[in-house]
């Protein structure tokens, strides 16, 4: 430790950068993996019919809706706050789309990703400079937004999604679902933003210790208002996809979607507490999930025991990646 | 005869040996200062004595007979008692009830005889010679308030033997004091004093006797008589005063930063002050004064009242740290850990957060680029880590206020305000970092620095400023300062 | 800051603004509507009352009716309150006050408490769950008000229990699949999946119930999974992708609810074997869901209509004016009714139901071969 390992870097003229991780860090990040392909091997084993492409379809498409979701709160969760209310943006989204479409495909979209957009605004300026705690700020736009939804809609499904949208949600392109090509989109975007922006960095700066990043010329205000809406935005994305989906608009759409969502980045190794984590990870975190409640359909367990045994193997995989530093 | 005697005593953590073969003895009924920089091992020491920590080697003779304290009870049984920085007092009881806290007198063995618990408590402070309200609570009293009470508390518990653990940190002059009367009191009684400070004025002026710790070992252990403040700072640091400080080589040019009537409540008022390019100022002052409240508010990190900021002869409004950085001024916190760093972020992202968009093209980093800029700097400091990549916990107090520092030149900010840079690190990182203050201010960046080390002030800074009581009481230039030291002090204390 | 407190307002607007749209969330209060529904109204000949102002004892005086509903999460609640403001509609001197009980039995036993206090003439109620709402029942009774429970029972004495069997509705639906399974291999033979209601919830162990009751006297036809639909759409969808890949043959899914059966469709068109005609049979009794009857996507349809508002809102009113309330049966818990069964819905008899049902529906494609 005390001479200067650097010196050694010189000479080779390569950047340290991505070097000298340390063996915690190293096992962190794959602990999830490693966490993963021992759950798919074991799905592979118990059900013949897992590892069919149809299959894999299904588990991505399963988890393709809340997958978006939960990348945003990742963001959310790294700057040590979080999000209760995505479930019912999705709610309020579903409604809206379904009873606005006349409008068309495009408006019908931009109006969804608006709303989703300023519910995480409001969020988010209630929690930066209203300094409201995420949890009670999020938890009344939980309530707030539900409620929206059940007072547009009666507390009755709307019906009447046209084709252009059940196309946009349901539909196929290159025989891939289009819900899933989204997600594997969006999960791209995500890391890049994370790892290769300004941004990102503010939001591990923030999470980390919210400080010290202030005193380092971060705006940290602004930093949080973004995670929100950025939150709100791809809530909001996965309330259009969702209507498409179900070809329905209803206030119960994305009951208990906070809670899904927050598993699947907590599963994925980000600490509650901020600044540690990866998008990487909450995708892991939710196909672990998913594969979980696939597997447990396939081999027809009772559903009776299905939520036991869903909790149990949440709790194992956390255990097995439990945080070495 | 020596009321303690400590025979080779060693101590090893993961990693570093605290102490070494540590032996010398405590007589019984003197004020025995310890002394040393931090990370010298006396606080393993102390932790030692109060049976909070168990030796690897070595034992302790208590009153002739080895001890072997299993928990800091057994100690304080035996009449050892630890005053620790952090108090161990119950803020909603009284003081009273503090100081008895479970031996209060009874009425007939079932309910607590209250006028007798107050008459008992004012007895004992009567006779460390204090007065106060004993029907108090704790946490209405002052700090130096209740560090007498935890001393009264001691008392109680009859020890013979008294260690406080640097009480002097966290009091200002005039509680000072205090403390002192407290304390030539209880030699007057027969008690045993052991003083942990690393302020020397302090131990020149209470102390009988001094043993310095350097880097685990013991150096010496010396009647204070035989010993001057200048050969005092030899035995701790290891060097002499000139390997201490660096060379100057700066030359001062215009006007960086001026600040003109400053205010903010009660907290501070009409601060004004200039500092040059190329020019080290100091900012001493008491905890409390109101410096490190000022430089925070140039900063931007807090906000003023009323006042206005020029850099560079134009008026800067600054309303947050972010607008303070694009006026290129940076700010070195005073703790590290809450303030200067993301202690569980890879050095790079800490050192490159000041300024980012030098390294963005496209909309996107590059990290690549991020890393040259990044190694260059950590060369430069001379950071000692294990790559780009480790997480700033990892590294040593030295090597993470040096990554602070990086962290500003990256920025490359003109003007740079320090604010106890050298707190709680070892001598040798001390010495880089004065080295690298000068050079920054021989760059022509100017240069703002609090500390509360006054050797180290009057090492460092062309002029110093004094703050009392959140007013400037004086400016002084160095030499004003060191030739006239009663004078400096008369502005401290007021 | 001005920015964003522009971005702040405009964003109110935006979320605030689709309220232009009808809000509704008691359902309907619109007198015209209310009308309408009623003449559509199963039921009318129990407990029947003229319209015009109810008098008690020779005298008219306001009376006001407590209508404690279970929570407003459901379509089928909703429409139950609608057909209780029908009655009321009738009656000018009537008033009626609904609450919401969160699906909470702590919030739904304060709500009977709130309705006592604001002075009510009677309770209505459609509880939560029995043993939690035993005490706010009793002490309605107590209080001397006529206390008509819908649907789900509480053990207590009471006025008036009035529900419908979930038992033998299902069983009723469950013979139909046994009929069409004959039909198709001539002997009752086949493979069914079940998708339940809410895991737990009295109707859907109710409907659970009922299908076993039948299916389990031909040991030909084999349940080859049950799963839990919670009675929405999402769920459903992933349990029968999930099926479809586990099962290569699946004759039939029998579901608990309506929402369940069209998830399960769309994941039978998505999965590319809408041709192998697996037949489904649910339960509900939406009109949207009869048009889905007339079109052949459901080949039965339980008949459990939320439509007993207004029976309770009547009986109440029988009470209050001294009134017998006939073919009363008296049992361990006061007194109760039983509703008759209505028809299961088949494409026999959809036609002269389709508007009796609940809830809206596509009129122009009704009966085409879609779903909603």
């Amino acid at each position: 430790m005390k001479e200067n390992v650097l010196a050694s870097e010189t000479q080779t003229g390569a950047p340290a950068f991505g070097r000298g991780r340390s063996w915690a860090q190293v096992m962190e990040r794959y602990g999830i993996l490693v966490v993963f392909m021992l759950l798919v091997a074991a799905s592979a084993l118990l059900s013949p019919v897992f590892l069919r492409p149809a299959n894999i379809l299904n588990v991505l498409r399963q988890i393709s809706i809340t997958g978006v979701i939960a990348l945003g709160m990742t963001f959310v969760i790294l700057t040590a706050g979080i999000d209760l209310s995505v479930g019912s943006v999705v709610a309020l989204v579903t409604v809206l789309a379904a009873s606005f479409q006349r409008l068309g495909l495009v408006p019908v979209l931009l109006l969804g990703l608006a709303v989703g957009s300023a519910m995480g605004l409001i969020n988010g300026v209630g929690i930066a400079m209203g300094r409201i705690s995420p949890l009670i700020m999020t938890l009344a736009m939980m309530y707030m937004g539900r409620g929206l939804a059940f007072m547009y809609s009666g507390g009755l499904p709307i019906y009447g999604i046209r084709p252009a949208f059940i196309q946009f949600g349901n539909g196929f392109t290159v025989g891939i679902p289009n819900s899933v090509l989204y997600f594997v989109v969006l999960l791209i975007l995500s890391i890049a933003v994370l790892r290769f922006t300004a941004f990102g960095r503010f939001v591990l700066a923030v999470g980390s210790n919210e400080e010290a990043a202030r005193l380092a010329g971060v705006r940290v205000s602004r930093v949080k208002v973004q995670v929100y809406v950025l939150s709100g935005l791809f809530s909001g994305f996965a309330g259009l996809v969702y209507a498409g989906q179900l070809g329905i608009g209803v206030a119960l759409a994305g009951l208990g979607y906070e809670l899904s969502a927050i598993a699947a980045v907590v599963i994925g190794g980000t600490s509650l507490f901020g600044g540690q984590g990866s998008v990487f990870g909450t995708f892991l975190g939710a196909a672990i999930v998913g594969v979980t409640n696939n597997l447990l359909n396939l081999m027809g367990i009772d559903p009776l025991v299905q939520d036991f045994m869903k909790g149990l193997i949440i709790l194992a995989a956390v255990l097995i990646n439990r945080r070495r530093t | 005869m020596a009321i303690l005697e400590l025979h080779g005593i060693t101590k090893r953590f993961p990693g570093v040996t605290a102490l070494q073969e540590i032996s010398f003895g405590i007589e019984e009924g003197e004020v025995h200062a310890l002394v040393g920089e931090n990370g010298a091992g006396k606080s393993t020491l102390v932790k030692i004595l109060a049976g909070a920590v168990r030796p690897d080697a070595g034992t302790v003779l208590y009153l002739g007979h080895p001890v072997a304290f299993r928990e800091p009870q057994d100690a304080i049984q035996q009449g050892i008692s630890t005053i620790h920085q952090e108090l161990h007092l119950a803020p909603h009881l009284s003081a009273a009830e503090n100081i008895f806290l479970g031996r209060y007198p009874l009425t007939r063995r079932v309910t607590i005889d209250w006028p007798q618990l107050y008459r008992d408590a004012e007895a004992v402070l009567g006779r460390l010679g204090v007065t106060l309200d004993v029907r108090q609570r704790v946490r209405d009293l002052s700090i130096a308030q209740r560090q007498v009470i935890e001393i009264a508390k001691a008392l109680v518990h009859e020890s013979r033997v008294l260690i406080l653990d640097e009480p002097s940190a966290v009091l200002g002059r005039h509680d000072l004091r205090l403390l002192f009367g407290v304390l030539a009191a209880l030699k007057a009684h027969g008690t045993t004093i052991v003083y942990i400070s690393h302020r020397l004025e302090e131990v020149f002026e209470i102390a009988d006797r001094v043993t310095v710790l350097r880097d685990g070992r013991r150096v010496g252990t010396r009647p204070v008589q035989e010993l001057t403040v200048v050969g005092l700072v030899q035995m701790m640091t290891g060097r002499s005063l000139e390997e201490l400080w660096p060379v100057r080589q700066h030359q001062v040019g215009e006007v960086a930063l001026e600040i003109r009537g400053l205010s903010r409540g009660q907290v501070f008022r009409d601060v004004s002050l200039q500092v040059r390019s190329g020019e080290i100022v100091g900012l001493a002052g008491k905890v409390g004064s109101g410096r490190t409240e000022v430089v925070r508010a140039i900063f931007g990190a807090d906000a003023v009242d009323a006042g206005e900021i020029l850099v560079f002869g134009r008026a800067a409004a600054i309303r947050s740290p972010w607008a303070a950085v694009r006026y290129g001024i940076g700010l070195v916190p005073e703790d590290r850990k809450i303030q200067g760093l993301l202690q569980n972020r890879p050095l790079v992202e800490n050192i490159s957060l000041t300024n980012l968009g030098r390294f963005i093209g496209a909309g996107f980093l590059r990290l690549g680029q991020e890393a040259r800029a990044v190694l260059a700097l950590v060369r430069a400091l001379n950071i000692r880590a294990a790559g780009l990549g480790q997480l700033v916990k990892y590294l040593s107090g030295g090597n993470q206020q040096k990554a602070v520092l990086a962290k500003w030149l990256n920025s490359d900010c003109r003007i740079l305000i320090f604010d106890e840079p050298t707190r709680g690190i070892d001598v040798g990182a001390k010495v880089e970092i004065y080295g690298l203050i000068e050079r920054l201010a021989a760059e022509g960046r100017a240069i703002l620095m609090i500390s509360s080390e006054i050797t180290e002030i009057l090492g460092m800074a062309d002029r110093i400023i004094v703050m009392r009581a959140g007013m400037i009481a004086g400016t002084l230039t160095r030499r004003e300062a060191t030739e006239n030291r009663s004078a400096f002090d008369a502005l401290l204390d007021g | 800051m001005r920015a964003v407190g522009l971005l702040l307002v405009a964003s109110l607007v935006l979320v605030l603004l689709p309220g232009l749209a009808p809000i509704q969330a008691q359902g309907t209060q619109d007198p015209k509507a209310l009308a309408a529904l009623y003449k559509t109204l199963p039921f009318q000949n129990v407990y029947p009352l003229p319209e015009g102002p109810v008098a008690l004892g020779g005298t008219v005086r306001t009376i006001k009716i407590g209508f404690s509903q279970t929570g407003f999460n459901h379509p089928w609640r909703i429409e139950m309150i609608n057909s209780a403001r029908a009655e009321v509609a009738r009656h000018p001197n009537v008033q009626i006050i609904v609450t919401d009980g969160k699906v909470d039995v702590v919030k739904q036993s304060g709500d009977i408490a709130d309705l006592l206090a604001q002075g009510v003439d009677a309770i209505v109620m459609s509880p939560v769950e029995d043993a939690g709402l035993r005490a706010a029942a009793r002490k309605a009774m107590q209080a001397g008000k006529p206390v008509i429970v819908l649907d789900r029972d509480v053990s207590v004495d009471k006025t008036l229990f009035m529900g419908q069997s979930n038992v033998t509705m299902a069983a009723g639906v469950a013979s139909v699949l046994v009929e069409q399974l004959k039909k198709k291999y001539g002997a009752p033979r086949g493979n069914v999946v079940e998708i339940t209601g809410l895991l737990g919830s009295t109707p859907a162990q109710g409907r659970h119930q009922g299908f076993e009751s039948i299916v389990k006297q031909y040991p030909d036809i084999k349940v080859l999974a049950t799963g839990d639909g919670q009675w929405i759409r999402e769920p459903a969808v992933k349990l029968m992708e999930d099926w479809l890949v586990r099962f290569p043959k699946i004759d039939a899914v029998f579901s608990h609810a309506e929402e369940s059966s069209w998830g399960a469709q769309l994941a039978i068109e998505r999965a590319g074997r809408k041709d192998e005609g697996i037949m489904h049979f649910t339960h509900d009794s939406s009109n949207q869901g009869f048009c889905s009857v007339k079109a052949g996507l459901f080949l039965a349809d339980g008949n459990y209509t939320p439509y007993l508002g207004h029976i309770g809102v009547r009986a109440a009113l029988y009470a209050l004016m001294g009134k017998e309330l006939a073919n009363k049966k008296q049992y361990a818990y006061g007194f109760k009714y039983d509703l008759p069964d209505l028809p299961v819905l088949t494409k026999a008899n959809v036609d002269q139901w389709l508007g009796k049902g609940w809830g809206d529906w596509d009129r122009q494609n009704c009966g085409k071969y879609f779903i909603p």
